[in-house]
């Protein structure tokens, strides 16, 4: 029962997010038949190949407005960092936690809301600006602060609850299969040298 | 409305109950099995993907192979204690999968024999304190052709172990071949003197009974074999029940309780099946093998006038006993790499129950886990200068994913005074039935065990070349609900007064209910249940036919 509408939402994904890449990227939407020759490209490169997606390509977002994805991005990439390897920004995360709110993971919507409220408040009042604007060490010093933060942010979750959340989803955008948005060009299962 | 009549109700298509539909459709009775989960299949339902295909908690859409919804339970470490809710979302659930096949779809398939002390524990150690544990009615002796039936028909691979129990066959198949683990593990163990060997697993090592061996996938526990090459009930006995003709499968048909008749005599159970509505079916025997939280919930739901307080519970003794073995991970970080990356994962076992004379009970030692990326970077330890988050997580995983093995170190567990699995005396689950209400805490007896088989798994790595080990704290009293393990709630026994079933597995005073799930096991030994729950299956499946035969159950 669950399987079976379960299923096509899979595609239904990637072929979304196929679609608003495509319309960023390609301009194709107008043009019914190539665009269905890509709806089969685009599910093949769903199911595992690489794709040739340029980095920080400006996706648009289906549930985060502007301010909620750049803080959302700006703490992924605090979780996962870029070293000498790609990190979560890179990778899409934000794109992944985006698109899993817009779907199966909308339960979660009203805690990013708040979330990313309260992230910004401990940022304006430990560093006078708000999350996405500061630089990489006061982001760190922002997060290490949410991390103790036992302020009720929504229901009786807390602060660190919240970045507990962030963490779990990030693990899943930048280590999970790349079919959900995010792991990007597999990068990581390619950093851990990682093949499914 | 006519009320449909069979023989035998089997409620539970797990371990155990998969088996006895097969036994007694075998023996030409009409069987009716149950499960409230769905029926998988590895066509439509295995797959690579960590975020979709496992039951691990990493799961997005909740547990794979069930509960489909946010099933949920009480559970408190004490009877007194607060309670608090804990549902099917949460890691923390009492669960082995809600399913046709039931935890043998996800399992990783470790199919040890127990040891003969572990049947006769308070002969061998006399009265524990704070522990209620007796002998079981039966021996090692008595269940061993069943261990062997168990191995046969379900495909078990492995060897005889020179500590392992008395057998008098080999596996039906031999070991699968070795990994690089297994080569770094191996010549390590024999160093130290010890006396290594291949884990037993049901798992096909070569073509077996028409499917075929094993590719040596990583993706295996957690997951449904995308080659059915797991020894699932789902893939062996129950396909071979259904092939009679007479054994009927109803999945996602969920059991109420069980009916009586004018007289007090059990006949049948009520159900439903998917969102119909309530119904009986009769049958002259009913089986439980629900596990070991829901055997005793439904027990304890069958309340009547001639059960007032449940079916088998006329001295308090449903539910009560509940527990389950113990166990630690520790964790070895190497220079080099140790693995190729083949599955399954657990190609080397060494075996310590009742070896060493200054420790009570002992356990088991064996390596592997499916190394996939979800799974190491939640379950793998860090050293404590390794934050949970930032370069260094990152650093640390990308160095050692292929340079660390997980020993699992199992030790055994003793029902302990206090521990029941109870009905909530006031919530109920969304088909209005009371939920399973638990108190469970761990027994102090297994933490000498853990300790000392943690420093053994700790030795062994460090043998083997590891420059450092971690593992999470041994708690003294892990505060938990039940888990995969989980065993003992309706236990055999020789005395009605501290048991709930004979040694056939029949329900004491109640002629014609039996139980074949992790319930009716007396303790747990010192590693995984799951042979040793299949071995009783067959055992009771046998004495029902007998029973049938002689005409004792047919009435």
């Amino acid at each position: 029962m669950k399987r079976s509408h379960l299923q096509p939402r899979k595609n239904i994904l990637c072929r979304r997010e196929f679609l608003h890449r495509c319309a960023v990227c390609a301009g194709m939407l107008a043009l019914p038949p190539a665009w269905l020759k890509l709806l089969s490209v685009a599910q093949q490169a769903c199911s595992g190949s690489s794709s040739q997606l340029p980095a920080g390509s400006g996706l648009a977002f289906h549930f985060f407005s502007g301010m909620q994805a750049a803080t959302v991005e700006a703490m992924t990439d605090q979780i996962i960092p870029a070293d000498q390897d790609p990190g979560a920004k890179w990778a899409g995360v934000v794109h992944y936690i985006d698109l899993a709110l817009a779907g199966d993971l909308g339960d979660f919507r009203p805690t990013y809301v708040k979330g990313i409220e309260r992230v910004n408040a401990i940022s304006r009042s430990l560093r006078g600006n708000m999350f996405a604007d500061l630089k990489f060490p006061g982001q760190t010093q922002v997060l290490e602060e949410l991390e103790r933060d036992q302020t009720v942010v929504i229901g009786k979750l807390t602060g660190k609850a919240f970045f507990d959340l962030v963490r779990k989803h990030t693990l899943e955008g930048f280590f999970g299969d790349p079919k959900y948005g995010g792991n990007r060009e597999s990068i990581g299962w390619r950093i851990l040298k990682f093949e499914p | 409305m006519s009320v449909e009549s069979v023989d035998v109700a089997v409620v539970g298509a797990g371990a155990g109950g998969g088996i006895v539909a097969n036994e007694l459709a075998q023996s030409g009775l009409r069987v009716v099995l149950f499960d409230r989960g769905r029926q998988f299949s590895a066509a439509a339902d295995s797959g690579h993907d960590e975020l979709s295909d496992s039951q691990a908690p990493w799961n997005r859409n909740g547990r794979r192979f069930g509960p489909e919804f946010a099933e949920i339970q009480t559970y408190r470490p004490d009877p007194g204690s607060p309670p608090r809710v804990v549902s099917s979302r949460d890691n923390d659930f009492s669960i082995v999968g809600w399913c046709v096949g039931g935890g043998t779809v996800s399992y990783q398939g470790l199919s040890w024999r127990f040891h003969p002390e572990t049947f006769r524990l308070k002969s061998l150690y006399g009265s524990i304190p704070g522990s209620t544990v007796e002998d079981w009615p039966i021996s090692y002796d008595d269940l061993e052709p069943y261990y062997e039936k168990a191995e046969y028909e379900l495909g078990i691979c492995g060897e005889a172990a020179a500590t392992g129990p008395f057998r008098r066959k080999p596996y039906p198949m031999p070991p699968l071949e070795d990994d690089r683990e297994a080569q770094v593990l191996f010549p390590a163990a024999r160093r130290l003197g010890w006396k290594p060997f291949h884990p037993p697993l049901a798992i096909t090592s070569m073509e077996y009974r028409g499917r075929a061996a094993c590719v040596r996938c990583p993706f295996c526990i957690g997951y449904l074999c995308e080659i059915d090459s797991k020894s699932s009930t789902a893939v062996t006995v129950i396909p071979q029940a259904l092939k009679t003709g007479l054994c009927s499968l109803r999945a996602q048909s969920v059991v109420r309780e069980i009916s009586v008749d004018g007289s007090g005599t059990p006949n049948g159970v009520i159900y439903r099946e998917g969102n119909g509505r309530w119904k009986q079916l009769r049958a002259k025997v009913i089986v439980m093998a629900a596990s070991t939280v829901e055997t005793p919930r439904l027990f304890l739901n069958s309340k009547s006038k001639w059960f007032p307080v449940g079916i088998g519970n006329r001295h308090d003794q449903v539910g009560r006993h509940a527990h389950q073995d113990a166990g630690v991970a520790v964790f070895g970080f190497f220079d080099s790499k140790v693995s190729d990356g083949q599955g399954p994962g657990p190609g080397c076992a060494v075996d310590f129950q009742f070896q060493n004379p200054n420790i009570k009970g002992g356990g088991i030692i064996y390596n592997g886990f499916s190394r996939t990326p979800l799974r190491v970077v939640n379950t793998v330890p860090r050293p404590e200068s390794v934050n949970s988050w930032g370069r260094d997580f990152k650093d640390f995983h990308r160095k050692y994913f292929w340079k660390h093995i997980r020993l699992y170190c199992g030790a055994h567990g003793l029902p302990r005074e206090g521990n029941r699995v109870d009905l909530d005396p006031e919530l109920r689950d969304e088909l209005g039935m009371p939920i399973a209400s638990i108190s469970n805490r761990a027994h102090s007896w297994s933490a000498p065990q853990l300790e000392w088989i943690a420093r053994c798994a700790d030795q062994f790595l460090k043998e083997a070349g590891a420059q450092f080990t971690l593992h999470n704290p041994i708690a003294l009293e892990p505060d938990s609900p039940l888990g995969d393990h989980q065993c003992g709630s309706c236990r055999m026994g020789a005395d009605p007064r501290s048991s709930v079933a004979d040694r056939t597995g029949r329900v004491h005073d109640v002629p014609n209910v039996f139980i074949a799930d992790g319930s009716l096991m007396t303790n747990s030994g010192g590693c995984n249940p799951c042979l040793t729950i299949q071995a009783l299956a067959y055992l009771v499946s046998e004495h029902i036919a007998r029973g049938w035969k002689g005409g004792g159950l047919r009435r």
